[in-house]
Formats: C-alpha cells, structure tokens, sequence
C-alpha cells in the first residue's frame, strides 16, 4: 500500500501525533490508550513516528504488517478484527443505499457522518467497540498478550484510516471497488456483494508521469520554411471572438479532498483562491 | 517600424523585435566575441524595446536586458525578415533557407506583463498575416500575438473556475506546487489547435529542441499557474497593494508569500511546515521559488494524483445535469426542480427516476451505473450550494425537490447562472425571461394643448394598474403574476422606477418632450397623441419626418440619399437633437451640412452657424460652399490676419456660416461664446474623442440651438470615443463619464459584455445616421466616378524653400534662352512640385515626418478613414522617392505592407503585386509610379485613386485613373486630386480646366508647352500667392 522510499529509514512514518482523529479512528486511538502501560505506549508510538513499521496490509476483517524489531529479520503481525457478517452486511448495505447523499459522499471519497449508526445499528459497530482486536499475533518473543509492535501497528493503521476511510471500510469487509459499484446500483438491484479475503483485489495507486518540457530525444529542429513566423492560419484562429465557452459543458468537480488533514476543509481552503481569480478577472465587481 | 516577438526559454518570456532596415543596415554582420554567432542584423536593441514596451505602458525594470541566441531560417549572409514591411534582403544564389543562430537583444517579461499587454491588444482589431497593429511604427509579430492568445485563453479558463490545485515533476525532479488548468469539452479543442499553430520562432531560443506539444503545456501551465498567484496577490479590499509593487517583486522573488504585505515573517509562522496538505495549499498562493517544499509535497504526490484522476473521470463523463424548473400552473405556486439527465449529443433527456431505476437508456448496467454515479456526483455538488436540492438528497431516490416562494426566486435569480457556469443546463419556464423587468417602461399618456403630459409606468404596452404595483411591491417575492402571467419583478426596480417617474416634468413643450424621451433610455414613447407618437417613431427609426427639397439657391442637385441625410439633419436640429452624420467618405457630408445650414436660413433664422473642421480641410469647406452656395455669406475665422473682439463678432453675426478649426476653437473660445449661435457643426468630429483635450471641452462649451457632428469612420464601434461625442450633441444623456466606462468601456479582463454594447447602440441609434457605399440602396444612386480636389496648404518649410526655387528661376530664365532655358525651367518647375509633396525630396534629407508636408498629413488622415471602412486605394506620384516615402509612412502607420511599383521592380514581383491587390489578399495601399508602371495592368480592386502630385497633362493623369476604373470596376471610384492652393499646382490646375477644351493643341502630349511660355507668363505661373501658407 504504500511504497519504501531510497535514502531514508524504510517504513510508514505516523503522523498521529499532530492531529485529532477523525471519528471514525477516534474509537481506536482511546482503545489503544487503555490497552497497555503509559511507558508501553510510548515505546510503541517511537516506533510508529520513527517507520518501524515497514509494511502494512489491510484486509477483510485483517490487519497483516511486518515491523522492525530489534532483529534482523522484521517480526510479522497479523491482528484480526470483527467484521459483520453477511446478514448484518446486507443491513448495511440497505441503509447505505436508503438516502442518496450517503452515496454522494462515499462516492466522493467522504465518510457520511451517519455511518456510525448504519454500522451499530446492524450490529457491527464501525468504530469504538469495532476495533477491539478479537485475536493478535506477533512472532517476537516478548511476554505481553500485546506487545509494542502490534500496538506500533494499530498506530499506524489509526493514521491509514483516517486518511482513507475506504481501508477501513476494506477491513469491514466492504471492499472500495465492489462498493462503489453497489453504490451505482439501479433501484432494487438484487446482486449479491463479494466478499473477499484476497488480497489482490487491492489497488494500486495509479500514478501519471506529468508531461514536462524535456528535451525529447528524436524531435527535429524546425524545419526553415515560411511558416516559422506563424501559419497562414494562425491570423485566423487569433481574431476568432475570444474563447468561448460554448460546448465545454462538464463542471469541474472541486469534490472534498477525501484525505484531507488541513484545519480547515480541503474546500474551505482552496475556495480563496478561487475567489481571488473571479474577483480580480471579473473587475472586482463579483462578491 | 519595430516589430516585437515573444519567445519562451527556460520557463520565462523574452521579448525581442526587429526594425525596419534599409541596404545599408546589411553590409556588416557584427558579434562580440569570435566564437559567438552573429547579432542579428536588424534586431531591435534592448533600449528600443523597453521604450516600445513603456509604450504599452510598462516600465521595464531592468533596461540592459539580456541576450538570446535565436535560430533562425536564413538565406545565405541574413536571416529572414518576419514581415516583408521591415525591408527586403538582397537577392542570394543560396535560395534554401538554413537555421542559423543569431544574437539578439531581449527583455525578460512576466506573465502578469503580458496579461497587462493582453489588454492593450483586446482593444486592438483586426489581427493580419503580418501581426496586429498596435500604433505608429510600432506592430506586434504573429507569435508575440500568439502568447497573448494563450494568455487570454488562460484567462478564459481561470474566469470560468477551470483550474485546479496540482504538483508537478520538475525537469530536475523537484516536486512544486502548481495550479493547473482544465481542459474539457471545446477548450480541449481549442488546446490541441494552439499547440498545432504555435510558430516554431517562439522556441527559436531553445537548445535542444523540444516537441511544441511540451511547450505549449508549460506556456500554458505557466499562464494558469503565473495568474491565479498574481490574481491572489492582488486580492483583497480595495487592492491596497500598488501593481507597479506587486510587479517588481515578481520579477525579483522578493514576494515569496501569500499576503502582500510583510508576509516573510508570516510564512514560517502560520503554515504547519509538517502537515503537507496546508504546506501544498498554502504554497499555492507564493510567488518565487518553493525547493524546500519538495520532500513533503512528494510525500502526498500519489494523493494528489489520485484526487485528480477522480475528477478526471467526472469531466470526460459524457453526461450533463438538467435542472428543470417548474411549477405556478396554479395560484399556489408549487415551484419544483426537477432533475434529469442529457447524454451528451443526444437530444433526449433521461429522467431521473429512469436514471435511479435502471430503465430506458440507463437500462444497460455499466451506462447506467454510470449515470446514476454522476447524477449522484453532481446532485451532492449542486446540494452544497443550494440547500432545497441537498434537502432532497436524503431520500431513497431523489427525483425532484420543492422550492418555497422565496427559494424559487432565489434560483432563478442567483442560482440558475451560477449553475450554468458549472455546466449544469437549467431548463427555465417559459414564461421566464431574464430582466424581464426591461418590459417596465414609462411613456407619456394625454399630451395636449397645454403641454400637459402624464407619465405612466406600462408593463408590455399596458398601462400598469395600481393593484398590480401593490403585488410587487408587497409581494413576498420578486416572482409576481400578472395579468395570468408569472414575471419576475424586483420590487427595488419597480420602486425606483417609479421614484425617477416622479421627477419627470408634467409640462413640457413639444420638442422637449420629444428629446426627453428619446434621450432617456427609461421612457420609450408616447401613447394617445399621434402626432408624439409619429415624430418619436421617426426618430428612433433614424429617419426624416418628411423628405424636403434641396434649397432653392443651391447650385446642383442632392442626390436621393443626400435629400434623405439632410431632411434627417433638418429634422433633429429643428427639435434641438444633436445628430451626427457617419456617412463614408465620399458621399457628401459637406454638401447635405451646406444644405442644412442653408435650409435654416431660408426657414428665417438669422443667427450664424459655427463650423469647425481641421486645419486642412477648411478649403474644401470654402470651395464646397463657394460652387454650390454662392450667394451663402460665409466668414473663414483662420490664420494671423483673422478678426478679433468686436470685428469677429460683427462680421460673424452677419454670416450664415463661420468656418474655423480645432486649434483655434479653444484658443479664441472667448470669441466664439459671445456670439449666439443657432448650431454648431464639428466636422471630423473624432477629433473630440477625448473628453479632455482642450478642444473637446472648448466644443461642449459652446451654447447653441443645435449640434451637428460629421464624421467618416464608424463612432459606435468604437465605445470608448462614443462618450464624448454624444456628450457634445446631448449633454448628460449617458450618464457621467466614469459611469459610462464602467459599464461599457470595462477593463480589459472582463471583455465582451455585449448586452451592455447592444444596449448602447440602441441608446445612440436614434443620433447617428450611417450610410456605406456599398450599401445597396446607395449604391445605384452614386455615380461610377467622383472625382475631387484636396486642397492642400504649404508649410512654413515649404513655402522658405519654394520661395528660394521661384527667386532663382526667375532671376535665371532672363538670363538665357533656348535649350538652357528650357533645361532651367523644367528642373525649377520640378524642384517646385517636388516641394509640394515632400521637402526631403529637394533637401535629400532621411527625415521622412509627415509633419513636414501638409499634402501628406491629408493623404494619412483619408487613408485612416479608407482603412477604417476597408477600401483599397492606388496613389500616383510622379517621383520615386515620394513613393519611398509614402510606402515608409503607410507602413509605419497602418502596420500592413504598402506595394510601391516604380521602374526598378522586376516584371515577376510586378505581377505579383498586382495579383495580390487584386484577389484582395494583398495590401490595401497600392503606390505606382506612372512611368514605371507602364500601361496594361488592371487594378481594378481599387476604390480610390489618389493623384498625389499633378501631371502637366491630363491625359496621364486620365489613364491613370482608367487603371482603377475599367470595365469589371464594382464599386464607385473616388478620385481625389491633390494640389498645394496657391502654387502652380493650382495654377497649372487652372489653366488645364479651362484650356481643356479649346486648348488641347497647346497642351501636348509632353511638358513641352510650359518651357514655351513667355516669361511673364512662367513667372505668373510660379509666383507663390500668400494664401499658400497653411496656418
């Protein structure tokens, strides 16, 4: 899920302790505070700020990750979580299609507040009691039921689930691209949803190359003709009447940006900007 | 003339230019260093472009500049010229152009610079094969015109929202924070059209070279980026910050942070530098570098990417929401949107509950699902602006949502166009019709015998009742019905409609209540009294209320259109409304305003006409009157002999007309106000187009019953002149001038308001009357050919240096006889004309200033006016160096190429030229020199014909003509014959008219006849009369 970076220690470094949890990672962190000793605690969040954790894995109902102990060789965690079951499932996914803006949100990339409440009323809380491990593994040899190192891990994965709420909504078995397509879903569609414990449904983040201006290897020098000094036809493209906008029908969607960590919303903080280019290109007149 | 380019290298623009160039321009290439490339040889130097620049209004901050090396196409020792107007290069054996690099001076320019240049060029017209005209001797290239493109088309995108926050990968892979533009629908075609048109010169600098696709992304990039920060750095209220600051803390980096003011301090402080989001979004807004940013902005990269590939999606959907408004069938309103789908190129909506239920077209499972992806996207995007539609969300299946009253109007009035700015289509009632207030209007009901007039407010022709009143400016809401119909009032509008109703005069004589509502834009007629209702129609209609005869004592005849023109003229100042004739050149605007003034002195006034022309034309005026009122009194207020004090006024109040000109309109202006004048007529009154010359307030100063404006070129395209104008025929009816410049006149960021445009004409309609020659119902009433002399003055130069011609010739020609004589008269009498078109062709100086010659001064006006309305014309001279001149003075001031044939061009350029004019492609000046041209070449594409200087027989100079109007000739011609009054132009002029017809055996085919003339005759025939002098 997230990739290792050359010339800096390996790992995912947690950003915790910067900012409050969103309330759907918020159960987690308090659980997380009563589950050990203050001085255990923080052993764990050392690890978790300085990329102990070098991998991480979410899956249906699972948390696998590998973290750097004192060994060599990194120990291997697998925590395993509640997951609703498909009746409870089925519920949820009931009410989540019952009102179209839980859609609209979750198809946006947002967590509806009401989640919360859909979940528990199913009977499979999404958050507080939801996170409560029902079984940990951890192969080093330390004493403790949980150890640093999974208690490292569940910091780290506070902090995945509070940038992406889909890996969370992953671990209760609502896998991001099934759900999507469930969210599309005509009225009174009767598929069934696909769980799935295979770890290969998992995306990958598709990155672009943006175009630069590179010199690019094969391109000619301009071949010396009358038109270096501008084709025949440019005159006319250059007293066309403005550029309209006739025909560009699309928005563009300034939806929330779906992990974002600012005070203020991803919106809020960009809608200035936008302000500033009306005002100024429209006279000052716009407010 | 200094063309400036534009290139782009390394991510920044630099501006360079070439100038004219003559022979001697060529002969040494020079460069500084032995292993560098040559300078390019007629590359304008650094200075040179910064004074250009400045006169676009800038102010250069670093005058040295630095230097480019260009590649360029070259033939053989040089490269080529970008336009053919900056000279010609000598002909090569090489005749394959090769890249070769030269050096060239070069200002480094912002992006907020060229956004600044942007504007002066959107208030330029008319962009031509070899660049766009910006004003003397000064063009912008193809390419350079090409960058502003691109910037006013990243304007276009930044208006509309089409940015988005991003990162990008720099060459040296950094990661930097960077605005990018969005390209949907028709901009993503205009987008792949600039990159395939962008001119190669524009990555002349660039080494090695780069595909123009990458260029173009980051010209373009750099202009949505360079703008949205500037833009940011210039917000706030009031603008506080200084642009000249802003400015120079771009182009220095000093301005690094997101608030103008002492923001280095604040920058550390307020951004958490370990959250990336805000350090991302907060970046944005900085001007300057941004390399410490790169870790964290790397670390959210893959965040950024995806975030965008999200919209990606939602902007190539092949979907568009439809929000339909509906609703008030009934009393009980029950306004509702509802919502649809159109699948882009299809003309069928797809209901939502089609949409929601999987059928129709959204029948098929992936079209549908994503369909009901969008309408869900795009209904939560609505929802967080309009809280009716988010309301609806929380159903199952929303299909439509109810608006109360208020919230109805809210959506028309202030949601709807927010909506279509997103791209959602809003269908509107029927009934709906934005201002649809405009249909309130007052008019005058009941005028009579007393002068007793009631204003009335009617609402689409009909009176509006008081109960009606109530509703709208009682209503809970600006949507009222009325008389079963629902309209969208503002009760504020009305209310103010009626306050300004109520300061309308209740008795007001026949001609003001005529003018009140012609120059108020609020009232539009009269209602019950037709005879209001008859002369208000006419004049909105823009025509005479009847057709009258030509005076009686007028010499000639007025030709039907003229009748029309001057009965208009008659017509509007009998009610005191100032008009303004537009007609084109040639079609008698002199004669219909001698007409005018003569129709107001047969109808008994006898208070003077003020006429006041420029300098040159003031004979024309005198020789019009004289030939078609001759018994008219006219008084020609000019030179240093003219009346003063009480002799002026005398002599004034006993002229029908006095003539005078610009200059002396404010320098005597305390004359011209004691007299009471009955009108006053500006001729060429676009010298008046800025209100605050001297002149124009002297114009609006002066009291008279009637104005009469006359002018060539078509005023109402021209907004910003319009105001003065109209202030001088109307006073106050368009409001202050600052008002009038806001609202029509806007800053060029916001260009192409054409309603508010629409709305002026309309407003201006009724005062200018504007007839083409082309137009059809003028053109069969004009004759094939008009010929006209331009009277011409000398000046003072001139008349020191014709006067050194005529002592020695005369002093000479007592002394000899025979071949001598002849030789000595013949050089004497050319040296004479010479110095009639220009003295440089006597003193064989390089000071080729119009300002030197009045013959030239006239010949750039009417060229103005020629080029204004897009006629071709030929001129003749006799002398190849005039034609040098000429060429040089048309191309500096037009900025197009001038062809010059003279006897140096070879046979293959020669039909060339002569091809290009005629298909029409080619120049709009076509400058022949008689001899060289030879006979046989048909230039019939011209509609003027200008005889710059005189042939001493008539038959040439016919011939010449005939060049133009030969058989295939559609438009009328125009012939204007320049002649310098008062020297033997005019006398040879003289005696060729009245000789012509019994004295073609004298005047022979040669200039033979001149040399024979006995020398008291020749002296006669030389001697300057004093009224040469022009001022």
């Amino acid at each position: 899920m997230i990739a290792k970076k050359k010339g800096r220690p390996p790992g995912i470094k947690s950003r915790r302790a910067f900012e409050p949890p969103r309330w759907w990672t918020a159960g987690l962190i308090s659980h997380l505070a009563g589950a050990a000793l203050p001085k255990q605690i923080n052993t764990a969040k050392n690890y978790a700020r300085a990329g102990r954790v070098v991998e991480l894995n979410v899956l249906p109902g699972l948390v696998s990750a590998k973290v750097q102990g004192k060994r060599k060789a990194p120990y291997l965690i697998r925590i395993k979580f509640p997951r609703p079951d498909d009746c409870q499932l089925r519920d949820i996914l009931t009410a989540l299609h019952e009102k179209a803006i839980y859609r609209c949100m979750l198809l946006s990339g947002e967590m509806p507040r009401d989640l919360g409440g859909i979940f528990r009323s199913a009977g499979a809380p999404l958050s507080m009691d939801g996170f409560l491990p029902l079984q940990q593994m951890c192969t080093c040899s330390e004493p403790e039921e949980i150890c640093k190192h999974i208690l490292a891990v569940l910091y780290v994965a506070a902090d995945v689930f509070d940038h992406d709420p889909f890996a969370l909504l992953k671990l209760k078995g609502l896998e991001k691209k099934a759900l999507m397509e469930f969210l599309c879903a005509p009225i009174g569609w009767r598929g069934t949803f696909p769980s799935s414990d295979d770890a290969s449904c998992e995306e990958k983040g598709h990155v672009c190359p943006p175009i630069s201006a590179q010199p690019e290897r094969g391109a000619h020098p301009p071949a010396p003709d009358t038109s270096f000094y501008g084709s025949p036809e440019l005159p006319g493209e250059l007293s066309r009447d403005g550029v309209s906008a006739e025909g560009s029908i699309y928005p563009v969607p300034m939806s929330e940006f779906p992990m974002w960590r600012g005070e203020v919303s991803f919106v809020d903080s960009v809608a200035p900007y936008y302000k500033a280019v009306k005002n100024f290109f429209s006279g000052g007149d716009a407010e | 003339m200094l063309i400036l380019h534009c290139v782009y290298a390394r991510r920044r623009f630099f501006v360079w230019g070439e100038s004219s160039f003559t022979g001697r321009n060529l002969r040494h290439a020079r460069r500084e260093e032995e292993d560098e490339p040559y300078i390019h040889l007629w590359s304008a130097g650094a200075a040179q472009i910064a004074g250009a620049l400045s006169k676009l209004g800038f102010k250069c901050r670093d005058a040295a500049g630095c230097r480019l090396e260009l590649k360029i196409p070259s033939i053989g020792r040089y490269p080529l010229p970008s336009a053919s107007l900056l000279g010609e290069i000598p002909r090569t054996n090489a005749d394959i152009a090769v890249m070769r690099s030269w050096i060239a001076e070069a200002m480094p320019v912002s992006v907020a610079d060229l956004l600044k240049i942007r504007g002066i060029f959107e208030s330029r017209e008319g962009v031509s094969g070899e660049g766009l005209f910006l004003e003397r001797g000064l063009m912008a290239s193809l390419d350079f015109c090409y960058v502003i493109e691109c910037c006013a088309f990243a304007v276009s995108l930044l208006k509309r929202g089409r940015f988005l926050p991003d990162i990008r990968v720099s060459g040296d892979a950094r990661y930097e924070p960077v605005w990018s533009p969005v390209l949907m629908g028709s901009d993503a075609t205009k987008y792949e059209r600039m990159i395939r048109m962008m001119p190669d010169v524009i990555l002349a600098q660039n080494d090695p070279p780069m595909r123009p696709e990458s260029v173009f992304h980051d010209i373009f990039e750099d202009f949505a980026d360079g703008l949205v920060r500037y833009s940011w750095t210039q917000r706030g209220p009031g603008r506080a910050v200084p642009v000249s600051k802003i400015a120079k803390a771009i182009i220095e980096n000093t301005l690094i942070s997101d608030s103008p003011v002492k923001e280095k301090k604040r920058r550390g402080k307020l951004v958490n530098a370990l959250n990336p989001h805000v350090l991302w979004i907060r970046s944005l807004g900085w001007l300057g570098e941004t390399d410490g940013l790169s870790q964290s902005l790397e670390s959210i990269y893959g965040e950024v990417r995806e975030w965008h590939e999200r919209c990606e999606w939602f902007k190539h959907a092949p979907f568009k929401l439809i929000m339909k408004f509906e609703g008030g069938e009934e009393d009980r309103a029950r306004w509702r949107l509802k919502y649809a789908l159109r699948r882009f190129a299809e003309d069928d909506a797809v209901s939502a509950r089609d949409v929601w239920n999987g059928h129709g077209a959204a029948a098929n499972r992936k079209t549908g699902g994503y369909m009901r992806r969008y309408l869900l996207f795009a209904l939560g995007k609505v929802g967080a602006g309009f809280s009716p539609v988010r309301e609806s969300l929380d159903l199952h299946a929303p299909e439509e949502c109810a608006l109360t009253h208020e919230e109805a109007a809210e959506f028309l009035r202030d949601f709807a166009p927010e909506l279509s700015d997103m791209g959602i289509e809003v269908e509107y009632p029927a009934w709906w019709r934005e201002n649809s207030w405009e249909a309130l209007t007052i008019r005058g009901v009941g005028y009579d015998e007393n002068a007793s007039v009631k204003w009335e407010l009617f609402l689409r022709g009909v009176i509006l009742s008081d109960e009606e009143k109530k509703a709208i400016l009682h209503g809970d809401s600006p949507l009222v019905k009325i008389r079963g119909e629902w309209m969208f009032i503002p009760p504020d509008r009305l209310s103010s409609l009626l306050h300004r109703k109520a300061r309308l005069p209740e008795r007001v004589p026949f001609g003001e209540a005529v003018k009140l509502a012609i120059s108020n834009p609020l009232v539009d007629g009269f209602d019950g009294s037709p005879e209001l209702e008859t002369v208000y129609n006419a004049l909105r209609t823009c025509s005479p209320l009847e057709l009258l005869d030509a005076p009686s004592s007028m010499n000639g005849t007025l030709r039907p259109y003229q009748k029309r023109g001057y009965s208009w003229m008659s017509f509007l100042s009998g009610l005191g409304i100032g008009a303004c004739l537009a007609d084109d050149m040639g079609l008698g605007k002199t004669l219909q305003t001698l007409a005018l003034v003569q129709r107001h002195r047969d109808t008994g006034h006898v208070r003077p006409v003020l006429l006041v022309c420029p300098t040159s034309v003031i004979e024309n005026w005198r020789r019009e009157a004289e030939r078609f009122f001759p018994d008219m009194r006219f008084y020609i207020h000019h030179g240093r002999d003219r009346l003063k004090d009480g002799a002026f006024a005398f002599q004034a109040r006993r002229s029908a007309m006095v003539i005078s000109s610009y200059s002396l309109l404010y320098r005597d202006l305390a004359h011209y106000k004691g007299i009471d004048w009955l009108g006053v007529v500006l001729d060429e009154a676009q010298n008046i187009k800025n209100p605050d010359t001297r002149q124009a307030r002297a114009a609006r100063a002066i009291k008279s019953d009637w104005k009469v404006a006359l002018t060539g070129t078509p005023i109402e395209n021209h907004a910003g002149d319009l105001w003065s104008i109209m202030e001088f025929l109307m006073p106050g009816m368009l409001g202050g001038r600052r008002h009038f410049a806001d609202t029509y006149v806007k800053p060029p960021s916001s260009s192409g308001d054409s309603r508010a445009l629409e709305g002026l004409k309309r407003a201006v309609g009724p005062f200018i009357m504007r007839r083409l020659k082309r137009d059809p119902e003028i053109l069969p009433e004009l004759p094939e050919k008009i010929q006209t002399k331009v009277y011409c003055g000398l000046k003072r130069e001139q008349i020191k240096l014709y006067a050194r011609v005529t002592n020695e010739l005369s002093r000479g020609i007592g002394r000899s006889s025979g071949i001598k004589r002849k030789g000595m008269v013949l050089a004497g009498l050319t040296r004479m004309k010479q110095i009639c078109d220009h003295p440089a062709l006597v003193e064989k100086d390089d000071d080729f200033g119009c300002e030197r010659s009045s013959k030239m001064e006239r010949l750039l006006s009417m060229a103005e006016e020629m080029f204004e309305t897009g006629d071709r014309a030929l001129i003749f001279t006799q002398y190849v160096e005039m034609g040098a001149i000429l060429k040089f003075q048309l191309q500096e001031r037009f900025g197009h190429e001038a062809f010059f044939l003279h006897g140096g061009v070879a046979r293959e350029a020669r039909d060339k030229m002569v091809g290009a004019f005629q298909n029409g492609a080619g120049p709009r000046f076509f400058i022949l020199s008689l001899r060289a041209g030879g006979v046989g070449i048909n230039l019939t594409n011209a509609n003027h014909v200008v005889m710059f200087d005189r042939w001493w027989n008539p038959a040439v100079e016919t011939q010449a003509i005939d060049r133009a109007h030969r058989i295939g000739q559609v438009n009328n011609l125009q012939v204007h014959i320049f002649c310098c009054k008062g020297t033997l132009e005019e006398r040879i002029d003289e005696m060729l008219s009245s000789k012509r017809a019994l004295a073609d055996s004298v005047i022979t085919e040669n200039d033979n006849w001149l040399t024979e003339l006995s020398d008291s005759e020749l002296k006669n025939l030389i001697s300057l009369s004093p009224k040469a002098l022009e001022s």
